[in-house]
């Protein structure tokens, strides 16, 4: 008995000592490891400093090298692009190029750094024209450029990217754009393996990889209707010579400027090719595109700043710097979405243990971590200097988002149709209370859908303050009262006497709206309206959203910096299974002036209609739009030894791209585009 | 131990001589007046109030306003504050003529029959006939306007409950106050803190009393109906009824019973009633089983032979010869099945599947999960769940002991 028990301690302290070995190996590994990494950066900056060599020497030297250092006056960047506003109000010129010049300041070689992991999710495909799903989008924005960008300081405008040049005809038709000479399409990760040894090797970028994108769209089997529907008006793609491509569009139609300028190359070598190499016939091309074999290996290429190096469903996406990108270089050597971690405080815990080095924090989160200071590794928040989180262990961020959110009315209901029920409702809303108690001011009130540092916002909305007894006035001015005894409201309707109770929908997702409904709720149960309270599963709610099946439903948009009525509230649109008028919202004057917003070009005068569509909505209120949310960013500060690049290379982005242009949250401040 | 006494007063005497079980009897009957009273305790509208009209007694007059109690349950409780006193009288003057299953039976109907003529429209009304039950408009008669009004002129004299909150109302600027906080609209203070949104968690530890207790007594008795049903039927009839009601319990235990409530409550919506009748639905397999057994063990008795060879009937035999002589264990697994059902809907909330609008100990849990450092959301909670189910496990042993032949 004994001598077993001697052996079983024999064997776990054997088992001890392997696992010390084990684990003073590791830290040896770890130091290779390392060394070697800090080796791969240096050359990188040294690459990084050379493809920018013709960026204006000046630059670097007025960007601040220390984090927390506040960059007050003009940027060069933005400098220039005031210099620009005195001669452009973003007009495009017609018959001449009115393109910026692509603008590389954001880039500083000297932080290129490092891998940055963040959180991210994959889509059941890979597919740029089929898969509408926006982590497919932001991927592809990831690993591609575009022909044409709006400069981040100046969204209003254009710069140029993959075109050196644009010149639109005249009559808005005629667009033509001449190609970037020199840009390479990246290589895939599988053309190393034997089988697919025929892919081809940096081959250029060409007009006719645009005209390809084009014709797939138009082609009848490939399998994207909404895009189509954009693509319905463009008559003609022609390719003069390898660098020139020229659309011609049959009416004229302001959102042809962006379906023509916010367009990216697919790569025509592979799309064109089967599995074997061997080349698709010309007929095919539609339907094998549909489902390809490119989607099937989980390959993307494109000419942008990241290289895709591995996309795992569901665990992880991984990208790798484009040492051969055409643009300003970018200040991560990796990238690495996370795709496994769903909850909030799961995400919160990795965060803090350095598995993620970027995130985001909920309303709440940031509430219990920062302002009552339960996390002391994050900085205090200052009332009198938003920056002031960058200065803790963990770096934190307030920054603006664009988007809006809102709770819409069916107008179609019989509780709805009247206006002054909406209008009472939008009273009855306790706006600033619900951001400052549940949101934790993480937000700006809203009262349109347009963003409130736009343009085109209508500064001359008066807000429908928090108050019951008007909302009271409006809906017994409506007709509703209390007739028989009940403590709700009710109202005689054809007939018949409804009471003032309905149901909100809304997504499971966001606790948030849990509270601020349950708020509400309690408001109007003073004033005699039942309000009933419903969450639905993501997918249930899109059928919702869809079908049009609701009292009120609570949604979210993302504001976009053209303006366009015509999706969202034109009165076409109403009847149109699945089609964004969800309220059923119908206008006669808003038709005409969302027609009209469609073909006119100047500026000034769009700013004048949108200003006359936010007043009518204002008046209307088929949405009772709430706000604009903020979003709090928060990174780690772990650069190498002595060098804060990662702190730098937030900060800068922070600073100096503003987010209306970002297509992705988790990027937009380091894909500058 | 007296000779003259009976099995079940011998039983009840070994059962109160235990200090434990003593207590947690007590502390379940104060858990369940302060279930019945919570109106009383926790509430904004005033008990007495009195202005230049004369005098108001707003609190009895809205304890049937649907507006403001929009459950069932929260009625049936209301109901029997009111009940209660005039009840217990009864009890005690009946105390000679009847015995205590008559008398409990006689309450529990009188409840049972107010409890449904309160939601039957009687009451004529100018717009029509009304139920007792009725939405009403709420009462103007509150700590907020007290509050407001001895700031401004009017001369009030009002007395309120000890808490003058309402559980479901949200105060402004209140959202996660610690313990002990002043709440700006009324002057008083959250004596537990407020959780995220503001409400008062005192008063919803209060009126989640009821919830706990409905969920408790509901699921479980219906879980007991149909286990008594199936398992009468299968241990009595035996053959091939045995066989098929057999098979059905084993598929029924086959199913992980929390998963299954998940599955529902997912599909249905968290509705408290929902939750109910679900953990009710799924959890009878077990009681099934033991009257089964039972039912075997005493379908062979000579009293049942006898009852058998005078011709009486079968559903008689079931029903006032077997059940009253398996009735022991049954009201044991009954006990343990409440202290389930209570942990099942707290999990159930926990994990976000709760009845956001009503103010369940399990909501509020799942708040302090959420709010993970303000602990009393935690604390509250935790320790109310803790005290009710470590009261029912305590009682369910303690019935065990005293009906346990062994024992003496």
């Amino acid at each position: 008995m004994n001598g077993m028990k001697i052996g079983l301690l024999a064997i776990a302290v054997f088992l001890l000592f392997l696992l010390v070995l084990d684990r003073s190996r590791q830290t040896e590994q770890f130091a290779d490891l390392r060394k070697s990494i800090e080796a791969l950066n240096g050359s990188i900056q040294q690459l990084g400093q050379g493809s920018v060599r013709s960026a204006p020497a000046a630059v670097e030297s007025t960007i601040p090298h220390v984090a927390g250092a506040p960059t007050t006056g003009a940027t060069p960047a933005a400098a220039a692009a005031e210099h620009a506003d005195a001669v452009r109000d973003g007009n495009p010129k017609l018959g001449v190029n009115f393109l910026l010049p692509y603008d590389r300041s954001a880039f500083h070689p000297e932080w290129v750094s490092g891998t940055i992991y963040s959180l991210g999710a994959t889509s059941k495909s890979l597919n740029p024209l089929t898969d509408t799903s926006a982590v497919t989008a932001d991927l592809h924005s990831t690993i591609n450029s575009e022909l044409c960008y709006r400069p981040p300081a100046h969204p209003e405008q254009w710069m140029a990217a993959l075109a050196e040049s644009l010149i639109i005809s005249d009559d808005y038709k005629v667009y033509t754009f001449t190609i970037r000479k020199g840009v390479k399409w990246q290589t895939p990760s599988i053309a190393s393996k034997p089988e697919f040894a025929w892919i081809p090797k940096d081959v250029e970028l060409t007009a006719h990889d645009f005209a390809f994108v084009f014709n797939l769209i138009q082609d009848p089997d490939v399998e994207c209707p909404s895009l189509k529907s954009y693509y319905e008006d463009l008559s003609k793609i022609e390719v003069p010579d390898d660098y020139t491509l020229r659309l011609t569009w049959k009416r004229k139609v302001v959102t042809s400027l962006s379906f023509s300028m916010e367009v990216s190359p697919l790569p025509r070598h592979i799309y064109t090719r089967n599995r074997d190499g061997s080349p698709i016939p010309e007929k095919s091309i539609g339907v094998q595109f549909n489902k390809n074999w490119f989607d099937e290996e989980r390959q993307a290429i494109g000419v942008g700043a990241y290289i895709l190096e591995a996309y795992e469903p569901d665990k992880r996406i991984r990208y790798r710097r484009n040492p051969a990108y055409w643009g300003e270089g970018q200040h991560f050597e990796y990238l690495e979405d996370n795709c496994t971690i769903k909850q909030p405080d799961a995400q919160l815990v990795a965060f803090k243990n350095g598995d993620l080095t970027y995130s985001g924090l909920r309303p709440s989160q940031y509430k219990s971590e920062i302002l009552d200071r339960n996390e002391p590794r994050f900085a205090a928040f200052d009332p009198n200097n938003r920056k002031a989180g960058r200065s803790g262990e963990f770096a934190w961020e307030e920054c603006q988002t664009h988007r809006f959110s809102y709770i819409g009315w069916n107008m179609r209901s019989a509780l709805f149709k009247d206006k002054r029920v909406r209008q009472a409702m939008s009273h009855a809303f306790p706006k600033d209370r619900i951001i400052k108690d549940v949101f934790r001011s993480l937000g700006e009130p809203v009262l349109s859908d347009v963003h409130p540092t736009s343009q085109y916002y209508n500064h001359d909305l008066k807000p429908y303050a928090f108050d019951l007894a008007e909302a009271r006035r409006l809906l017994a001015e409506a007709g509703w009262s209390d007739t028989d005894g009940d403590g709700i409201l009710d109202h005689e309707d054809h007939g018949k006497r409804i009471p003032l109770r309905f149901t909100v929908k809304y997504s499971k997702d966001n606790p948030e709206w849990d509270s601020t409904l349950l708020i509400f709720r309690d408001e109007l149960r003073k004033i005699g309206v039942d309000l009933q309270l419903k969450t639905l599963e993501w997918p249930e709610m899109m059928r919702v959203y869809e079908d049009k099946d609701f009292d009120a439903v609570v949604g979210q948009w993302t504001m976009d910096w053209d303006i366009d009525y015509f999706q969202l509230w034109h009165s076409s649109q109403v009847d149109i299974p699945g089609s964004s008028n969800t309220c059923g919202f119908a206008n006669k004057r808003l038709d005409e002036l969302a027609d009209k917003l469609r073909v006119t070009f100047d500026v000034p005068e769009r700013i004048a209609i949108a200003k006359e569509c936010q007043a009518i909505l204002h008046e209307e209120q088929p949405y009772t739009f709430f706000m604009n949310p903020h979003s709090i960013f928060v990174w780690h500060d772990h650069g190498p030894p002595h060098k804060n690049f990662y702190l730098d290379g937030v900060t800068y982005g922070l600073d100096h791209l503003p987010p209306l242009t970002n297509r992705s949250m988790m990027y937009w401040h380091f894909v500058g585009n | 131990m007296r000779e003259s006494a009976s099995p079940g007063q011998q039983a009840f005497e070994r059962f109160w001589r235990r200090a434990a079980v003593r207590g947690a009897v007590i502390v379940l009957a104060a858990l369940l007046l302060v279930g019945i009273y919570a109106p009383f305790l926790a509430n904004e509208i005033a008990f007495l109030w009195v202005d230049r009209q004369g005098a108001h007694w707003p609190l009895f007059a809205d304890l049937f306003n649907r507006t403001s109690y929009p459950r069932p349950h929260d009625l049936l409780f209301n109901l029997l504050s009111l009940l209660v006193p005039p009840l217990a009288l009864v009890w005690w003057l009946l105390r000679r003529r009847l015995g205590i299953g008559r008398r409990l039976a006689l309450c529990l109907g009188v409840v049972l029959i107010a409890w449904l003529l309160a939601m039957v429209p009687l009451i004529p009304t100018k717009s029509g006939w009304s139920a007792v039950w009725a939405h009403r408009p709420l009462s103007p008669f509150t700590s907020i306007e007290a509050h407001a009004g001895t700031a401004g002129s009017d001369v009030i004299t009002a007395i309120f409950a000890p808490i003058p909150h309402r559980c479901d109302a949200t105060y402004p600027g209140a959202s996660l106050l610690p313990p002990g906080s002043i709440n700006k609209a009324t002057g008083t203070h959250f004596w537990l803190g407020t959780d995220d949104i503001g409400r008062d968690v005192l008063a919803s530890l209060l009126f989640g009393v009821r919830i706990s207790l409905s969920i408790g007594f509901v699921a479980t008795g219906l879980s007991l109906l149909i286990g008594i049903a199936v398992g009468g039927a299968s241990g009595y009839f035996g053959g091939w009824i045995d066989v098929l009601l057999q098979r059905l319990v084993e598929v029924m235990m086959c199913f992980p019973t929390f998963i299954i409530i998940l599955s529902v409550v997912a599909m249905i919506g968290p509705d408290i009633f929902v939750i109910m009748l679900v953990i009710g639905l799924t959890s009878w397999a077990g009681t099934a089983r033991l009257v089964r057994g039972e039912f075997l063990h005493q379908g062979v008795c000579d009293y049942v032979a006898a009852a058998e060879a005078i011709g009486v009937a079968r559903w008689r035999i079931i029903v006032r010869h077997i059940l009253p002589n398996t009735m022991a264990p049954i009201i044991i697994t009954a006990t343990f099945g409440i202290a389930g059902a209570v942990l099942s809907e707290s999990g159930l909330s926990f994990l976000g599947l709760g009845d956001p609008t009503t103010a369940s100990w399990g909501v509020l849990l799942e708040q302090g999960r959420e709010n993970i450092r303000y602990p009393w959301l935690i604390y509250a909670p935790g320790i109310a769940i803790f005290v009710l189910v470590t009261c029912l496990n305590l009682i369910g042993n303690g019935l065990r002991d005293a009906f346990d032949p062994k024992s003496t």
